[in-house]
């Protein structure tokens, strides 16, 4: 096996033992560093197999991101000192025979396409790739933005609604002038009324 | 250096020794560079509060860090009992990988880059974004309230300020046209009335954002509030002891010096300097005058101004840096093409 075969098998296995700890694991938090060491071990394949910008762009959205997951995580997480809840043995199978429902699929899928070698260097690929996404697939590239936009659109809505209803039962307090600013939006927000 | 290379090509390969000469070299430098970096802290922080700092440890005080190294490394590693022992051990040694990354990337001079990739750029601000996450494993890992709280602080903070920098790298990038540290460097330089400018004088706004946000993201005040010793304690490091809590010390100010080392490269033209085409050796000198020039003003910074609370923090980033960013990066590019 030579040095490239190595370095693409270490990040495989990376991929594979992230995952196994993603969906093993009995602690939140642990499950999403699981997840980010998949992510990284992707990442890798991604980069032995020459697409740099696309292993960049993995760990910049996936493992990036996971810190915030884990804020998130330790909200929902239990205290370490009280014994976690049993796993539902319904949800174990479930989700057992779905994986292999995919793993079958997937193994189809890849037995029946060839690979044909590269044809040549793929040195400009993110280039082409912003090139082609306000050229050719202009119309994919607006309605994703019109997508996230509605998203933006649907956040700040459950934010204003949570934040009149909060406003209707606090009173007309001016609790955020001196309460610890969770929320910086809505503290700076009520402060200017 | 490069003869080193040649001695060790042989029974090595050119890869093999490569990699140990990079490696060996990186992290000696970088341990060489966080004890000067504490000592010249210390000493800024003096002067600039009219006392002399550190004057007893060699001349100057100059060995008092290297004392103190010796101390924490005899010292005992106390570890709490409830913690989540796994990642508790894990956070100190994975928060300098990132910064160790890094430091790998940035181009020393005209030939002498460990690693040159075409996104250069994107990778480094990439990496240099999860130091992070170490930060919030230890603060969760230490099972403390106050370590937790600090480490939240710490990711609100870091996602915050992060924008910001990726703004204003991207408005240099579309001057430059490129993403590659090494062809940011030697492309041409723009030209104002006439005479090749650094990018940070085209890209003055940009150039401030960049500051504000690296001092930001390397958790240092006026932008300490991760370890705002008044309020948390210690923040995300409380529970840590002896060499663990000095590794968090050697990734900040390792994270000072190479995020002040791409601050150079991208606003100060980097390892460009007179003479420096007919003396190669040139290059790496300037780029670390260049680099230590940031982290002065970053230290200068840190002992002039009084630390932030933590929603005008927040708001600072939001409110003013991101639409300011935002602001530059569109007129950079009107700019752009009305020129062109």
């Amino acid at each position: 096996m030579n040095a490239t075969g190595l370095v693409l098998g270490l990040a495989a296995a990376l991929a594979i033992v992230g995952a196994l700890l993603a969906v093993g694991l009995r602690n939140i938090l642990h499950n999403i560093l699981g997840f980010a060491l998949s992510q990284v071990g992707l990442a890798g394949l991604f980069l032995t197999l020459g697409s740099d910008f696309l292993a960049v762009v993995l760990i910049l959205v996936y493992v990036g991101a996971v810190a915030i997951a884990m804020v998130y995580a330790v909200m929902l997480s239990h205290p370490m000192d009280v014994a976690p809840v049993p796993r539902s043995r319904l949800k174990t199978a479930g989700a057992a025979v779905l994986a292999l429902v995919v793993a079958a699929a997937l193994w189809l899928l890849v037995r029946g396409a060839a690979f044909p070698p590269p044809s040549g260097p793929l040195e400009v690929l993110a280039g082409v790739t912003g090139h082609r996404l306000v050229s050719d697939y202009v119309l994919a590239f607006e309605l994703i933005s019109v997508l996230l936009v509605i998203a933006m659109i649907g956040a700040v809505m459950v934010a204003r609604s949570f934040h009149g209803h909060r406003a209707r039962t606090v009173g007309s307090a001016p609790a955020a002038a001196g309460a610890p600013a969770a929320d910086p939006g809505v503290g700076a927000g009520e402060a200017a009324r | 250096m490069s003869a080193l290379h040649a001695l060790l090509a042989g029974p090595l390969g050119g890869f093999g020794a490569t990699l140990l000469v990079g490696v060996v070299g990186i992290m000696g430098y970088l341990t060489f560079n966080v004890l000067f970096l504490i000592w010249l802290e210390r000493k800024v922080a003096g002067h600039i509060q009219r006392r002399l700092g550190p004057m007893e440890v060699g001349p100057h005080g100059v060995l008092q860090t290297v004392a103190d190294m010796l101390k924490l490394l005899g010292k005992q590693l106390l570890t709490p009992v409830a913690t989540d022992r796994f990642v508790y051990l894990l956070a100190p040694l994975l928060v300098f990988l990132p910064t160790m990354c890094v430091a790998s990337l940035i181009p020393l001079g005209r030939a002498q880059a460990f690693a040159d990739m075409p996104y250069g750029l994107i990778i480094i601000v990439t990496l240099s974004g999860l130091t992070v996450l170490a930060i919030f494993m230890a603060g969760w890992a230490s099972n403390n309230k106050y370590a937790v709280l600090g480490g939240m602080r710490s990711v609100a903070q870091v996602v915050a300020y992060e924008i910001p920098v990726l703004l204003a790298v991207l408005s240099v990038v579309l001057v430059a046209g490129t993403t590659n540290l090494h062809q940011l460097v030697t492309n041409p330089w723009p030209r104002l009335l006439g005479v090749p400018v650094p990018y940070g004088v085209v890209e003055p706004l940009a150039a401030v954002i960049f500051f504000i946000g690296i001092t930001a993201e390397t958790n240092r005040a006026p932008f300490d509030i991760p370890e705002a010793e008044s309020e948390l304690v210690g923040g995300f490091h409380t529970e840590y002891s002896g060499m663990r809590f000095a590794m968090f010390f050697f990734a900040e100010y390792t994270n000072m010096l190479v995020l002040g080392a791409l601050g150079a490269t991208l606003f100060l033209g980097g390892f460009r300097g007179p003479f420096q085409g007919a003396v190669p050796l040139l290059g790496p000198v300037y780029l670390l005058l260049k680099t230590y020039l940031v982290v002065f003003v970053m230290m200068w910074a840190r002992w002039t101004f009084p630390r932030l609370r933590f929603d005008q923090l927040m708001s600072f980033a939001w409110k003013l840096l991101i639409p300011l960013a935002l602001a530059n990066l569109v007129a950079t590019a009107v700019v752009l093409g009305v020129l062109a």
